[in-house]
């Protein structure tokens, strides 16, 4: 992911010992030469600016990689940036869309959901995409239940075209903690509120799943409304949602992905290898909805004490 | 807890000053889509703040005030198609209905006629009649089918709610039109004469405004003529439009505007001054609410609205060699604005309080003797301020200053101290002063009849000033939720003393064995050709109720839940009381189990069982003795699951004819009906 690496090619097919002298070189590249990561944001302001803010004072300066700010989708972007850069870092799944139909430096998708990510990669095939996507691990949001309601039996589900494919990996992580997942699928949004009536005659908690038909900022209303009026918690996933009204949600906030953003960079050799990578968050952070938990007469621990508790297992 | 604090009522005229259908539909050009708030990246998707304190319920670990929450579940499972009646599943409530009048609610005794002393709410809109203060049950623009949820605060709670919340608030909470989808069509009847058929359309228009349309039609045969005393049938249509529509990620405008239209067929078929009539009802209403969410917990509101009604009650008496002509119609309006801010400053402090004012007119000859509109403006303002300065402490200090014109000035302070046992279970002392304001009636009232141009009888002489009723109150309450068991507890035991008790007593005019001559002079016209006895009001008496409420409620998924209700009641009087029958005003004890059992197969089975102690009601009531009544229903859901498809077959009072309000007068009749619930 470095200029040596692109040298490379121009190289391949030369002698053996012009090769071998540029292995050597590259040895050494990380002290010798850093790195140039333009970031592109999808909007300015809000989230993205916040993430950017935090990688950029996190990072050190004297690091192997330099951040080079290249404006956002809705502003302005610095060609000239992005032209020099080695690799980009596309914040959000609009700039990683943008970025990947150039097709020339390998990308860095962050702040997007797996699904995003996944619609640019069917879009740009031939694109060296990597990505931290947004998406918690299944099994943490199941420890954050349980957590919260030890007392709970079914996990009521609704899922969407996009989503479905969760539904095995969902039933097995809600069964790791003794949970039944009870899933329904939506074609449309026609049939919400029946279907959610239906999963909450059984369930005990709401599970939300991001998913453009099921759960999306226009289904967040009855959703909430209906959930509640069945005296149910609804276990979301984002800060925003449980500010909405659902009563928890473990989430990754922009200063958690900065920083797996930075590890990320620190880990990245500058050999040129161009291997794509999906990460899921190390980091993360669980909201409470206090009025909410106070309405349903619930107790839980602070933010903190919680997202201890469902720290991941180290193996 | 509190939707809007303060509120009222009804009311206006044939030709009533209509609800202004404001231009709603001007509404929808006016309001963004939600499609600016999607985002491709769902996790930092801003949304809008949705279950805010207006929304839900205070939880009863930390609540000034003991409350029951009648929910969608009891309500259906109830089999109950009145909502007067689900009331019977509160601790310590009794229900009556009676053939000349509205049904009643009472709590904690002295019930009449006239519910004045409990303050009914819907959607934080007061609909206590400004004539009466009672609540015309039978014409509230809102049916059962409507209800999310209700909830009842099962003592005075004037520091939140202001004058008239007396003996009880009930706080009745529409289904938001976000709730449901498409259109679904109701229909129930028996093999007699109950009817009624209703419709709920909801839709969604401009994508940011959400509404229902409800309408439904019902008749019933409530009371069949019994010793010659007054029969009863009702017709009531309603027709409804609830509406949200999002202003913004902050913003919401709720929206509501309704019409009632009603005809009663009552009168005895053997007392000649009390023919067979009809009386006809005409009510509407527009009620305007914005709220704004400041900030996770914090929310401002502003609302207003207008309600009228009209009743048009003409018969003609024979009384003696004359045929009297008798007209009784009534129109009444009232106008209300007030602003609420909900306010968390930190874990410790927060804070509601509010202001508003109101203005009540009514006009009616028949009830106070002039063509002229009365008018009386009322102001309050409200606060209650929280501190919960450890985890297991919460205080809690509120009060309400309010200015009547026709009884001056009042505080009702309250101050409630919670104590949490466990995370689970709370300890709950307070204490506080409630009031009740006299109605328009009980200040202003000269209910009288003419005859060629000359007042011939006046029944009510509102002619001596009176001072609002008092009541000061203490209770201690345990509230607990056992998980494990799946178990909510609600138990207290309470002190009220009343005071300034407002009763009616009777005096004459000019007789001529000067037999309780009146005070005051009679009205102008006056020659008492029917009766020379009039009735006024006068502060009397003073007297302590004191008891123990009990409320559980058990559920497991899948198998079913149990709600019991039990209070125990005692009415002391220590030589203060004029009435002997206000000691007996409140039943001993009072019981209601709720069981609902989930069946295979989607059959669904409820047995609803009610006990009422000997009761005597006063004024037009009188005593009923014990009752054990038994409500069966059992229901069949169809169609997709979750649609609410159903048919159901219910069984009240095991089908038989009952005595209510007064044993020796009145019959209510049983009703054994089949519904059929579809959606599509």
């Amino acid at each position: 992911l470095t200029r040596s690496a692109s040298r490379i090619r121009t190289l391949r097919g030369r002698t053996w010992s012009l090769r071998a002298l540029l292995w050597l070189v590259l040895a050494w590249a990380p002290a010798a030469a850093a790195a140039d990561y333009a970031v592109l944001l999808s909007r300015a302001g809000g989230a993205y600016d916040t993430f950017f803010d935090v990688l950029r004072t996190g990072l050190p300066q004297t690091g192997a990689h330099r951040l080079d700010y290249a404006g956002s989708l809705d502003g302005e972007s610095d060609e000239a940036i992005l032209g020099r850069a080695h690799a980009y870092i596309a914040v959000g799944a609009e700039a990683a869309e943008r970025l990947a139909a150039r097709g020339d430096r390998p990308i860095l998708a962050v702040m997007v959901s797996s699904q995003g990510f996944r619609d640019v990669q069917a879009h740009h095939p031939r694109s060296t995409l990597s990505a931290i996507v947004l998406d918690q691990p299944l099994d943490r949001q199941m420890r954050l239940i349980r957590a919260l309601l030890p007392k709970a039996e079914r996990v009521g589900i609704l899922l969407g075209p996009s989503s479905d494919s969760l539904q095995g990996p969902l039933v097995a992580a809600a069964g790791a903690l003794d949970l039944v997942a009870t899933i329904t699928r939506l074609d449309d949004d026609s049939q919400l509120i029946p279907a959610l009536r239906q999963l909450l005659q059984t369930a005990d908690v709401m599970l939300a799943v991001p998913d453009p038909v099921a759960s999306n900022s226009t289904t967040a209303r009855p959703i909430l409304l209906t959930t509640y009026s069945y005296g149910r918690p609804l276990i979301a996933y984002s800060r925003a949602y449980v500010q909405a009204g659902a009563l928890a949600a473990v989430y990754s906030s922009p200063a958690d992905v900065a920083r797996q953003v930075g590890e990320w960079m620190a880990n990245q050799p500058t050999d040129g290898t161009r291997r794509s990578t999906v990460e899921t968050p190390r980091y993360f952070s669980v909201a409470i909805n206090r009025q909410v938990a106070r309405a349903l007469m619930l107790d839980p621990p602070d933010e903190a004490t919680l997202a201890a508790a469902i720290k991941d297992k180290q193996p | 807890m509190q939707g809007f604090a303060p509120g009222n009522s009804n009311l206006a005229s044939m030709k009533v000053p209509g609800t202004r259908p404001l231009a709603i539909g001007i509404l929808c050009m006016l309001l963004p889509s939600t499609d600016a708030l999607a985002s491709s990246d769902p996790y930092f998707a801003e949304l809008p703040v949705v279950l805010t304190a207006s929304r839900m319920v205070q939880s009863p670990l930390d609540a000034p005030a003991p409350v029951t929450i009648i929910d969608r579940e009891m309500i259906d499972a109830s089999g109950f198609t009145e909502i007067h009646d689900l009331l019977r599943l509160v601790p310590g409530f009794v229900v009556a209905d009676w053939p000349d009048g509205s049904p009643v609610v009472a709590n904690h005794g002295i019930g009449d006629a006239f519910d004045r002393r409990i303050k009914v709410l819907i959607d934080g809109r007061n609909v206590n009649s400004p004539l009466w203060g009672d609540v015309n049950w039978q014409d509230l623009p809102v049916r059962v089918d409507d209800i999310e949820r209700i909830e009842v605060v099962r003592g005075p709670n004037g520091a939140a709610y202001g004058a008239n919340a007396f003996q009880g608030v009930i706080n009745i909470l529409t289904r938001s039109p976000l709730t449901e989808h498409g259109v679904s069509l109701i229909v129930r009847r028996d093999d007699r004469n109950f009817r009624d058929a209703g419709v709920r359309i909801n839709g969604r228009t401009g994508g940011a405004f959400d509404w229902r349309l409800s309408a439904s039609r019902r008749a019933a045969d409530n009371f069949r003529s019994f010793d010659g005393k007054t029969f009863e049938s009702i017709e009531r249509d309603v027709v409804n439009l609830s509406g949200v529509a999002d202003l913004s990620l902050r913003d919401e405008l709720r929206v509501h505007a309704g019409v009632v239209r009603g005809d009663d067929r009552r009168g005895s078929a053997t007392n000649p001054e009390l023919p067979a009539r009809t009386d006809g009802v005409r009510e509407n209403y527009l009620h305007l609410a914005w709220h704004r969410s400041l900030a996770p917990e914090s929310e401002f509101s502003l609302q207003y609205y207008h309600q009228g009604r009209a009743t048009r009650v003409g018969w003609t008496a024979a009384v003696g060699p004359f045929s009297i002509p008798a007209n009784a119609d009534a129109d009444t309006q009232r106008d209300d604005l007030e602003f609420q801010l909900n306010h968390r400053f930190s874990r410790a402090w927060h804070l509601l309080w509010g202001a508003g004012v109101r203005r009540d007119a009514a006009r009616s000859r028949h009830y106070f003797n002039t063509n002229k509109t009365i008018a009386a403006t009322h102001w309050q303002t409200f606060g209650s301020l929280s501190w919960q300065p450890t985890d297991a402490l919460l205080f809690n200090a509120g009060g309400t200053l309010e200015r009547h014109d026709y009884s001056g000035t009042l505080f009702s302070p309250r101050l409630a101290l919670n104590y949490r046992l466990s995370p689970h279970s709370s300890l709950r002392l307070s204490s506080g002063t409630a009031y009740r304001a006299p109605s328009l009636m009980e200040s202003r009232g000269r209910q009288n009849f003419e005859f060629r141009g000359q007042i011939i009888f006046v029944p009510i002489h509102a002619a001596l000033p009176v001072d609002p009723e008092r009541v000061r109150y203490t209770e201690l309450g345990y509230v607990a939720r056992l998980e494990r068991l799946g178990l909510d507890l609600d138990t207290r035991i309470f002190h009220e003393r009343y005071s300034r008790y407002l009763d009616d007593r009777t005096c004459r005019h000019n007789d001529r064995r000067r037999r309780s001559p009146c005070s005051f002079a009679p009205l102008e016209r006056f020659n008492g050709l029917v009766s020379n006895q009039t009735a006024y009001f006068v502060n009397s008496g003073a007297f302590t109720v004191r008891g123990l409420e009990a409320a559980a409620n058990w559920s497991r998924l899948g198998w079913g839940r149990i709600v019991v209700s039990q209070a125990f009641i005692e009415i002391r009087e220590d030589g203060m009381v004029s009435d002997d029958d206000i000691v007996a005003s409140a039943p001993h004890s009072t019981t209601s189990i709720l069981l609902i059992k989930d069946l295979p197969w989607r059959w669904k089975a409820s047995v609803g069982y009610y006990h009422t102690h000997p009761i005597v009601w006063l004024n037009d009531g009188d005593r009923v003795p014990t009752r054990d009544r038994y409500d069966f229903r059992i229901a069949r859901a169809f169609g997709q699951p979750g649609s609410g498809d159903e048919f159901a077959f219910v069984m009240q009072n095991g089908g038989a004819r009952y005595p209510d309000f007064d044993e020796r007068s009145f019959r209510h009749e049983p009703r054994v009906y089949a519904s059929l619930r579809v959606t599509w």
